[in-house]
């Protein structure tokens, strides 16, 4: 058994076809790029530039260049590019028509939904793909908060926002644990939290394929303490998202399990083209919320892309 | 980092654009300026608030550096706003382009039509009609302010059929 086989052994129960799951991990990524939707009257130029029509998309345009572009089923504007040399490489992204980013990694913005005009809260923010696909998505309106503990990882962040053109994002090196509880309300906030990366297998980069087991369990703490700091600061009737890129229930139900009270619900939902897994309701001999049930956990072999798992959780009042 | 972002007037720094690049600024006066240490403006979406919050690391993109004699736009600032321009404007070919925004200083020849820009100043450099970053043009010469970190060898890479 080597050492993919062994970090997944313990989801043997979990999940449908584990060979398939084993197999996939040991296969590269695919890569993904996004249309800027704020670089509209950009990429029209260049597109005519280029002696392509004024309708063309960015994907229009990588194929000029060479790359194999396919569509993504669940998502407009987004395509999975093969060839060449890394499309981060290319004038397209230079001048902020496109972001580079893992596919799965684009859900989390999907289930938040932020609309033009709310104020929103990322509060694990760094590199950043996350932040500019929730960023553009309001179309350069409301505020997004964009925080992290390190500030040398808000450096990749803040130059991708220079880059795409983003107007309405706030970066804070702030710890989560202490951010300031009047800074809220928020609308809405992603909570994409430090994890064990497990479902990073997969990408090729040497310091995320290690997998940390040993954190499975450590992480548990640091991830419930964020999410009841944050969830103070989101308003009544707001949504949080809650994501890892990991399978580790102890890292994903048992952490809501533990922090949501009465005033949290998670809700079911779906993203079509993206197939999903339910949440456990059991795990390691202990029965949990019912409503975990409503979290979606993204298997790598379901899709062809890294592993996540996904809650979305509104509050509510707490007696109602 | 960690320093002040201030809430100023974009009035001067509005009009300044105007004058420098002969453009509309319909989309900048829609944005909210900032001033961070003495002589760094940002430019940000109108409804952008960071509150109380602090430390804060950045508000929207940076913009023009005021202080010395003649202001500096940022090659992002350029980017994003600069599509409209009709003065202080120079258009790039596909290998020039290419120097530019590899850092490379160009020369244009003494019969070139472009040399007609005034002596020295700051202008858009652009390709097919597309800016692509701030540069110091100085007596027929264009300097480019590409950041180093976003450097990039060839606009025609990896190939353009
Ligand atoms: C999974 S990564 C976030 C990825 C990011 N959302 C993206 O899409 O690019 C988790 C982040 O949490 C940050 N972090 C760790 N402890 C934190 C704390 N106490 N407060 C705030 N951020 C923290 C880490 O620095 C790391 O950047």
């Amino acid at each position: 058994m080597d050492d993919t086989a062994r970090a997944l052994q313990r989801y043997k129960e979990l999940v449908d076809d584990w060979d398939a799951l084993v197999d996939v991990s040991r296969r590269p990524l695919p890569l993904v790029v996004w249309q800027n939707p704020l670089r509209r009257t950009h990429v029209e130029r260049l597109a005519v530039g280029v002696g392509l029509d004024r309708g063309a998309t960015v994907g229009d345009l990588l194929a000029t260049r060479g790359y194999e572009v396919e569509p993504l089923a669940w998502r407009k504007g987004a395509w999975r590019v093969r060839g060449v040399d890394k499309p981060g490489r290319t004038l397209e992204h230079y001048l902020g028509l496109m972001h580079v980013q893992e596919e799965v990694s684009l859900a989390p913005s999907e289930v938040l939904a932020a609309k033009a005009g709310e104020a929103v809260l990322d509060f694990c923010a760094a590199p950043g793909g996350k932040t500019a696909c929730i960023a553009v998505g309001m179309r350069n309106t409301g505020t997004v908060v964009a925080n992290d503990l390190r500030p040398q990882r808000l450096r990749p962040l803040r130059s991708n926002c220079e880059r795409l053109g983003i107007l309405n994002v706030v970066i804070t090196p702030i710890n989560g644990m202490r951010f300031p509880l009047d800074a809220g309300p928020f609308d809405r906030m992603l909570l994409d939290v430090p994890c064990s990366c497990e479902g990073n297998l997969r990408d090729s980069r040497p310091s995320t394929r290690r997998v940390r087991h040993s954190q499975v369990e450590g992480r548990g703490g640091l991830q419930a303490t964020l999410l009841g700091r944050a969830w103070k600061l989101l308003r009544p009737g707001g949504v949080m998202v809650y994501s890892t890129c990991t399978f580790a229930p102890e890292e994903n139900e048992l952490v809501l399990d533990y922090a949501l009270g009465e005033d949290a619900v998670i809700e079911p939902f779906e993203i079509a083209g993206l197939r999903h897994d339910p949440g456990v309701t059991r795990w390691a001999g202990k029965d949990l919320r019912a409503d975990c049930a409503n979290l979606a956990r993204y298997w790598p072999h379901h899709n062809n892309t890294g592993g996540f798992t996904i809650a979305r959780i509104r509050k509510v009042a707490a007696n109602g | 980092m960690g320093d002040r972002y201030c809430p100023v007037d974009g009035a001067p720094y509005l009009e300044w654009w105007q004058q420098q690049f002969d453009a509309p600024a319909e989309t900048l006066r829609a944005c909210s300026f900032w001033q961070r240490g003495r002589f760094s403006i940002w430019v940000a979406a109108a409804g952008v608030d960071p509150g109380e919050l602090a430390p804060v690391d950045g508000v929207g993109i940076p913009f023009l550096r005021t202080g010395r004699e003649v202001w500096k736009p940022t090659s992002v600032a350029v980017i994003e706003f600069g599509l409209h321009a009709k003065r202080n404007v120079v258009d790039l070919d596909r290998d020039e382009t290419s120097c530019f925004l590899d850092r490379e200083v160009i020369e244009f020849a003494e019969d070139d039509p472009r040399r007609t820009l005034p002596n020295r100043g700051f202008v858009i450099a652009r390709y097919h009609g597309l800016p692509v970053g701030c540069g110091l043009w100085r007596r027929g010469t264009l300097g480019s302010s590409v950041p180093k970190g976003r450097r990039l060898a060839d606009v025609d890479a990896p190939i353009r059929n």
